[in-house]
């Protein structure tokens, strides 16, 4: 019983030790490595020779395909509520999974501590996050 | 030697200069060992599914495409090749894909190759090399497309060693300079060592060189047409013809050499041409040789070295044609027409039967 229990725990464990990354990209460029999150990437776009990666909070990355070594898909950190919404963002909204409020600012404002799965809105954007 | 240097100097800075302005192509690594070379500019945008599982290739003209994301090896950006190139390298086998876009899928399992083309408006070209002794290449498609063999040894362990899967006219060129091998399985359920479901066209200077272990050695479903070329094939062996067609063969030139074969040399069977053009230079089931040298050596009983189900023509068209048969056994004959058919041989064409 002690074995199965055992067993289980670290099942679970190994499940949460793993929740805490997410896919994403992983890009070594000349200028060394950058990871973004796929569930922080709203499209990918080619201009001039260059790839412009368009964020999810507005925000964008340009980097010239030339400077660019490798892409790969890995585990990345999680994305922050900050790489969600943008760093300027106001009316920020943080819900729990079961859609109740727990959080309305903007950022730079002070948030509680939060661990777990929460919904963040602003303006457009509405993603799902897990903090750790 | 001056005019040599000052060439070669030009062509390095032409090459150089379009090595430069080559569009930037995406080249998605697959695990499999294939790459999809995509040029940026074609590219709208990628996106990628909210659980990262796929990403969704947008491309400024036609449907988009999707990918499993953990079938993606890497990506990186370089030049595309101009055709689908396919390269064999013992057990494995890699394929380099600039027509994803335009709807061809390569896949390659081992050293065994797929290569599915649901274009139909623009001819590609396939480039084999490189060398198997347990592989295959496989060719799905509805529109012409050629093929070429440069350099490449194919041995395939289970079926054919070259399958093409397209009832179209499909062009086979042997690079100039080349050896080319195919070699199939023995016992397989197989028709050829080299099969083509439609009509195929064998061009060029190179040699091929077909083992048929289970059937015929090339085998088309519909007419096979060598052109007026200087290149040679060599059927090594065979259980059934050294080459079997349907609708017609035609020869126009290369160099046919076809020895242990258990059927016949050369057979053209009659087919239902069923929305083909009846054409009438090349009857169904006819045989026309108007070019080339043929040395042809059949032994089993009953079995010719070159059959028809109609015609057999032998003219000099295109130039002298030079054929030598051997023709051993019980109620075997050098030549045989249909039963409605005729042999007609122009003077001038070079004839030896059992000589």
């Amino acid at each position: 019983m002690k074995k199965i229990v055992l067993c289980v725990g670290m099942m679970l464990f190994t499940a949460m030790a793993f929740a805490d990354d997410e896919k994403g990209l992983v890009i070594d460029t000349n200028a060394g490595k950058q990871e973004i999150a796929l569930s922080n990437i709203q499209s990918i776009k080619y201009q001039n020779e260059t790839m412009v990666i368009n964020l999810r909070n507005g925000e964008k990355t340009t980097i010239a395909l030339d400077d660019v070594k490798i892409i790969t898909f890995g585990m990345v950190s999680p994305t922050t509520i900050r790489e969600i919404v943008g760093s300027n963002a106001k009316n920020v909204t943080i819900t729990d999974i079961q859609g109740r409020s727990v959080w309305k600012g903007k950022m730079g404002d002070e948030m509680p501590s939060l661990r777990g799965l929460y919904v963040v809105e602003s303006g457009n954007v509405k993603q799902k996050v897990l903090i750790k | 030697m001056k005019m040599k240097r000052v060439l070669s100097v030009v062509m390095m800075v032409v090459g150089f200069v379009a090595t430069s302005f080559a569009q930037k192509a995406l080249l998605l690594k697959m695990n499999d060992g294939v790459t999809n070379a995509v040029l940026t500019t074609a590219i709208n945008e990628i996106t990628f599914s909210e659980d990262g599982a796929t990403m969704i290739i947008m491309p400024v003209e036609g449907d988009e495409i999707t990918l499993k994301t953990a079938n993606i090896l890497d990506m990186t950006y370089g030049v595309a090749p101009a055709n689908i190139m396919v390269k064999y390298d013992g057990e494995k086998a890699t394929v380099e894909n600039p027509y994803l876009l335009n709807g061809v899928y390569a896949s390659v399992k081992g050293a065994n190759v797929t290569v599915t083309n649901d274009n139909v408006t623009t001819e590609y070209i396939t480039e084999l090399t490189g060398s198997t002794d347990n592989g295959s290449f496989t060719y799905n498609g509805s529109y012409k497309n050629t093929i070429v063999l440069n350099g490449v040894s194919i041995t395939n362990t289970k079926g054919a060693a070259i399958d093409i899967e397209c009832g179209k006219r499909v062009a086979m060129e042997l690079k100039k300079g080349t050896v080319n091998t195919l070699v199939d399985a023995e016992g397989g359920k197989q028709k050829a060592a080299l099969y083509c479901k439609g009509h195929l066209e064998i061009d060029k200077t190179g040699t091929l060189n077909v083992t048929g272990n289970t059937g015929h050695a090339i085998s088309a479903k519909e007419y096979i047409q060598l052109k007026n070329s200087k290149g040679t094939i060599n059927v090594l062996g065979a259980k059934k013809d050294g080459i079997h067609c349907g609708q017609y063969f035609l020869g126009n030139g290369f160099t046919v050499n076809i020895d242990n074969v258990l059927g016949d040399g050369i057979q053209a069977e009659a087919q239902v041409l069923g929305d083909e053009p009846y054409e009438e230079d090349n009857p169904n089931g006819s045989m026309t040789i108007q070019g080339g040298t043929y040395n042809i050596k059949v032994t089993g009983d009953g079995m010719m070295g070159l059959k028809a189900d109609a015609d057999v023509v032998i003219n000099c068209e295109k130039s002298t044609p030079n054929i030598t048969i051997s023709a051993t056994g019980v109620g075997s004959e050098g030549i045989k027409a249909g039963a409605d058919g005729k042999i007609t041989i122009a003077e001038g064409a070079v004839v030896k039967i059992n000589e």
